[in-house]
């Protein structure tokens, strides 16, 4: 069987039906884009090639538990699992605690940089875009009270006067925005947190 | 003058995985087994 010559959804078709040399024939032809994004990413090849592991991994039991629905995507799909594989590292590095310096100078202290860091930034931007699908599958009269509320920062008095309803219905109407919020993030195992 | 242009690769465009990584991969493909019971619940296998 030629097996450099299939597209990925006939490897992947194969590798489901126990095929292991199909799985192999997948990593060869996808392992350079995706091992350099995450190289990219992490700037570190000893723990890229663990991230990189740990997305064929999630991949191999997606493959077994036939939960693979991507239809012929499959790299891009292989891709928003590094990319969330890597944000993943940077929030448990953050959690790792590291010595401090015991002398009262330090260096860091004097060159230290305010503005966001990189990982930072990637994790902000991925929860901006988690919080950003999540809301949008609020109940529309909810939505509008949410977003005239965070977003264009109006009172619970004139949210009520834009949306004709009293200011008792608004704070219901926020309140259930917020429940709802909560619970769609339980579901879709959504972490909002930087750290 | 030297007029040699050194293109450096500091995006790792063409960086490939170290070759024990993937043999970790395909040994734990080999022992990983899924299973699903009758109610449904996911069994998840490490075979040796």
């Amino acid at each position: 069987m030629d097996y450099k010559a299939m597209d990925d959804a006939e490897l992947i078709k194969l590798y489901i039906n126990g095929d292991e040399k199909a799985l192999s024939t997948l990593i060869n032809k996808h392992e350079q884009r995706i091992f350099s994004y995450i190289l990219s990413k992490i700037q570190n090849r000893d723990l890229a090639n663990d991230v990189f592991q740990d997305v064929f991994v999630k991949i191999i039991k997606v493959f077994r538990s036939g939960r693979y629905n991507e239809e012929g995507k499959f790299l891009n799909w292989a891709l928003r699992i590094s990319h969330n594989l890597v944000i993943d590292h940077f929030r448990k590095q953050k959690r790792i605690p590291t010595i401090s310096n015991k002398d009262d100078f330090d260096i860091f202290d004097i060159v230290k940089d305010s503005t966001e860091d990189v990982e930072t930034g990637m994790i902000r931007e991925q929860i901006e875009k988690d919080l950003h699908r999540l809301i949008l599958q609020l109940p529309p009269e909810q939505l509008e009270v949410l977003k005239l509320r965070h977003f264009s920062g109006l009172s619970f008095k004139d949210i009520a006067d834009q949306t004709g309803v009293s200011i008792n219905t608004a704070l219901g109407r926020m309140r259930y925005a917020l429940i709802n919020l909560r619970k769609l993030m339980e579901h879709n195992n959504v972490s909002l947190s930087l750290s | 003058m030297d007029k040699t242009t050194i293109l450096e690769n500091n995006h790792q465009v063409n960086a490939r995985p170290d070759r024990q990584t993937i043999a970790n991969i395909l040994n734990f493909s080999k022992a990983y087994r899924h299973e699903q019971t009758q109610s449904g619940i996911d069994i998840e296998i490490i075979q040796n």
